[in-house]
This record gives structure tokens, sequence and C-alpha cells, in this order.
């Protein structure tokens, strides 16, 4: 649900803008990267993987 | 090509772990402990009454206002076509379509894909199984998108608190949508996509899986 809220972000600095002089501060960039990394993280994570590694372990 | 589901094989997986157990093994997962059936129970009616819900509450989200402007020069009322239309009319086209698209194309096709989805379960239908596949991926995958105006409302009215030069507050609409989408991603959830691929996959047949796995 992350990314999709990077998007309402978006859409709502857009409809900002028409109000007021708007500049993204650096914590904007720093959102979209953690929503990218999280993405990824999702994207490369096998649970299977995780659940056969935690039982062979036992 | 011919295949072979768990149920044939007399098996049933967990949908948390992915483990295999038999069927006749008791509904706990032997490796994770969350609830294993083989087909989920009742997931016919289940997605019903979460779609009918969420279509109800469909209506009220597009008539009733999701957002009260009050500013110096005057008091608006949004509704979320009139909030694509100002975005129009604001010149970003582009957001605007992603607006429009989010909030009213996906709901709508939601809703006729799902209640597709449960007509084909329950009727014989000459849909193959691929394309029933395809488009329960689809609902899944499009169905949360629909919250982008529910995050929108959300920042405007954290951010926009400027007391009499402008104040944003949420309107009721805003909630019924975010009732609409939740309900119907319920209503996706709970349809259980193993159904799907059940060749003589009518509502008989489902009960009794239901109770063949319940019974042993």
């Amino acid at each position: 649900m992350a990314d999709i809220f990077v998007v309402g972000v978006v859409v709502s600095l857009v409809k900002i803008s028409s109000l007021a002089n708007l500049e993204v501060g650096v914590a904007f960039w720093a959102l979209l990267g953690l929503i990218g990394v999280s993405l990824f993280l999702d994207y490369v994570l096998c649970k299977d993987t995780i659940w056969d590694r935690l039982t062979c372990r036992v | 090509m011919q295949s072979l589901t768990a149920l044939q094989a007399g098996l049933k997986r967990c949908t948390s772990c992915s483990n295999m157990q038999k069927l006749t093994d008791n509904d706990d997962c032997a490796r994770c402990g969350a609830r294993v059936d083989s087909r989920r129970t009742n997931s016919i009616m289940r997605t019903w009454v979460f779609l009918f819900v969420g279509i109800v509450a469909y209506f009220p989200a597009n008539l009733l206002p999701i957002l009260y402007t009050e500013s110096f020069v005057g008091n608006t009322n949004d509704t979320i076509i009139s909030g694509v239309l100002s975005l129009i009319s604001a010149g970003s086209v582009a957001v605007a379509f992603i607006v429009f698209f989010a909030s009213i194309v996906i709901p709508v096709v939601k809703f006729i894909a799902i209640a597709g989805l449960v007509l084909s379960l329950q009727y014989s239908s000459n849909m193959s199984e691929h394309s029933k596949h395809r488009l329960h991926a689809l609902t899944e995958l499009i169905g949360r998108w629909s919250m982008i105006d529910v995050f929108v409302v959300a920042v405007l009215v954290a951010l926009i608190q400027l007391g009499a030069i402008i104040t944003v507050t949420p309107g009721m609409g805003i909630n019924a949508f975010a009732v609409s989408v939740i309900f119907t991603m319920l209503a996706a959830s709970s349809l259980d996509p193993r159904l799907l691929w059940d060749k003589d996959n009518t509502v008989d047949n489902v009960e009794s899986f239901d109770g063949a796995a319940e019974t042993h």
C-alpha cells in the first residue's frame, strides 16, 4: 500500500501547488527511495525459501 | 494438457506458508499453525456479501462531498468527480487522469470482474481456466490503487490547516469510498482462486469439497 500512498502524496502536492508555491523537500525524495527499496524487497524476497530454511533448522 | 490439483492428489496447501499436508490431517498447519482448508468455506457466499456492501457504499461515495474547503474567498465542497474536473481546469490533465482512473474506473471494473468470476463459478461458463485466473489476478492487482483518493484527502487534510486563510476537512463521501474500496478488496480476497481451477465447478461440487475436508 506504500506505493499507492506515494502516488496519493504526488496528487495532493499537485493540488496544493495550485494554491501556493511549492518546493519539494529532501524527505520527499527519501520517501520515494524508501518505497522503491521496499518494493524491490517484496520482489526479491521468496517466502517459501524463508519457510524452508526455518523448517530445516529444527 | 492434463494437470493434477492438490485436492485430486489428496493434499491441501497452507495459504500462509505453502506447506502441503494430507486432506485427512487436522485443520491446523503443521508448520505455521494457520488454518488449512482444501477450499475456503462458503467462499462464494462471502464474496457476494462483501461485493454487495462495496457496491452499496460506492453510491454515497460518489454523491457526497469528500472534501470541504473553507477559505477567506468562500467555502467549497468537492466530490470525487468535481475534484477530477478541478484538476483538469488547473491544467494537470495527467494527474486528473490518474485520479479518474483510480477512483471511478477501477472500482467499477472490479465490481464487474468479481461478479463475473463468481457467476462463472455458479453457472457453467465457456471461459477457460486461464482467462478466469488472469481476471482474478487483475482484480487483486488493481484493487489497492483505488485507495489513492483516500490518501489524497488524508494528506490534504493534514497539510492544509491554515486557520482563517484556508482549512480543509474530510467529508462523509471519503468514508463511504474507503468502505467501498476495503469491502471490494475483501470480496476479491475471499474468492478462493483454487475454485477457478476445479474442472466441475458447480456450487454443489464446491460444497461437497468443503464437507469432505471437514468430515475427515
